[in-house]
């Protein structure tokens, strides 16, 4: 209409086709591998990591002790603050980015399993001792799965978080990846590419957020 | 009397956090050892000392200052808007189907992937920072407010309604108040993302605030710098999250939510 210069705002169908052709001919496959593989190992060892420090937490007073006035501590603080500083520990590369990620998700998820972990009824795993079930079972049968609801709570926090870290550290070292790709484009001054970007950044959030859901009612079916 | 009071309570405190003087511990022995370099980890009585220098012969308040300018006028935009209209869309259908479709959509995306965009419009000073930090917490906070208006009684307001209460007396002391535990944790949510998110937007592209001080002290290894911004960043988040939990207390006294922190 050109109340913007089509430079600077260009039409939706224009970035649209733009984005089609990033993905299907361009470099952006390149970059969106970086970030996706950075983002899913730092997740995933969060995931794993932290899962079981929040039920421990639950299990062990003397674990809750120790963990809960350093988790109280950092839990505002926002982690991403941490990037200069394992920036200079382990260089610029995938290491540190991926540390952030780990770190970024770690506290949400560890007081998520935690709350769930502790609100698990006392009756069902006397119940299942008093039926000769031994710890280990009446862990993976019992006190994982009730505190999965609370678990998927945080994850879903840790979703957002974690993208918002991956793709502000990329655009803070900028060497590969989808931020890089979106903050090079800008300086470049190529605006359309700009955009085009960030309808697949978008489209990735999206869909996402809607694997999360059909994930989440297909493990708690049973709730 | 007081003084064993005092050492009590000292006591107390000692035993509760052990694990965080331990690290802190750790930390200076680590630091001091030589073990590791200086420069990668200052011990932390350099880091604090190097933090009262800035603080007050330093550079240290004015970029907290920016910082929290930034912050503080995006989140305050949030909430304004954020609040009225997450109530609106519970109370009216049309407002809702206008509004529904678009935030379930972008409440998911991650919103530092507009910050160049920003860039383009609104330059890179505070202007593009303050919009992300409202784009970014914006979504909490009508989210939160939205669900929680919707699970507002409808028997209190069909019963306040066959009394004669106005419309906006209805608002203002049924559906407001009962909303309020919601509006708190979308509004604890907003602030965590958009403390992340200031920081963020000044590591990138500023030449002012703590993101920023980060930044060029660890391009100029001076470590003790970083570590004193990232303290002021903790000490910042940790004093806002804590008085945030102690308004909530206090406005939510009659609330059964307003015990839990």
């Amino acid at each position: 209409m050109g109340i913007f210069p089509s430079e600077v705002l260009p039409p939706f169908v224009t970035a649209l086709s733009g984005s089609m052709h990033l993905i299907l001919v361009d470099e952006l496959p390149k970059h969106l591998l970086a970030s996706g593989y950075r983002w899913a190992v730092g997740f995933s060892i969060s995931l794993v990591l932290s899962v079981p420090a929040g039920i421990w937490m639950a299990r062990s007073k003397r674990v809750y002790h120790f963990l809960d006035p350093l988790l109280t501590l950092t839990y505002p603080v926002p982690k991403a603050a941490m990037i200069p500083i394992l920036m200079l520990w382990m260089g610029a590369g995938d290491l540190s980015k991926v540390t952030v990620i780990v770190i970024g998700c770690f506290i949400p998820l560890v007081i998520s399993a935690y709350h769930g972990a502790q609100g698990v009824e006392r009756s069902l795993i006397w119940s299942a001792r008093a039926m000769g079930m031994g710890e280990k079972k009446i862990l993976f049968r019992i006190v994982l799965p009730a505190s999965l609801p609370a678990v998927f709570s945080g994850i879903r926090m840790a979703l957002a978080i974690s993208l918002i870290v991956v793709l502000g550290s990329e655009m803070i070292a900028r060497q590969s990846g989808l931020g890089y790709y979106l903050f090079n484009s800008l300086e470049m001054g190529l605006y359309q590419t700009t955009y085009s970007v960030l309808i697949i950044i978008s489209g990735i959030g999206f869909l996402l957020d809607r694997i999360f859901f059909l994930v989440m009612k297909n493990l708690l079916a049973w709730v | 009397m007081k003084l064993i009071k005092a050492l009590a309570a000292v006591r107390r405190i000692l035993i509760e956090y052990y694990s965080v003087f331990l690290v802190i511990c750790l930390w200076e022995i680590v630091g001091r050892s030589g073990a590791i370099n200086p420069v990668l980890l200052p011990p932390f009585s350099k880091v604090g000392i190097r933090f009262f220098e800035l603080l007050f012969f330093g550079q240290l308040l004015h970029h907290t200052g920016q910082s929290m300018f930034r912050m503080w006028i995006g989140l305050g935009l949030a909430t304004l808007v954020g609040v009225p209209l997450g109530i609106v869309m519970a109370r009216s259908a049309s407002v809702r189907s206008l509004f529904e479709p678009p935030l379930t959509f972008g409440f998911p995306i991650p919103k530092v992937g507009v910050y160049p965009v920003l860039i383009i419009f609104f330059g890179v000073l505070h202007t593009s920072k303050i919009m992300l930090v409202f784009i970014e917490s914006v979504f909490p906070i009508v989210m939160a407010t939205f669900h929680g208006a919707l699970l507002v009684e409808q028997r209190l307001i069909w019963s306040a309604e066959s009394m004669g209460t106005e419309e906006r007396t209805i608002l203002r002391k049924i559906i407001f108040p009962l909303t309020l535990p919601h509006i708190f944790m979308g509004f604890r949510v907003g602030l965590i993302v958009s403390l992340i998110v200031v920081f963020l937007s000044e590591m990138i592209a500023s030449a002012e605030g703590l993101g920023h001080l980060m930044m060029s002290s660890s391009r100029g290894f001076r470590s003790a710098d970083m570590f004193a911004a990232i303290a002021m960043i903790s000490i910042l988040g940790l004093l806002f999250d804590r008085s945030l939990l102690s308004l909530r207390r206090k406005m939510l006294k009659w609330h059964p939510e307003g015990e839990l922190h």
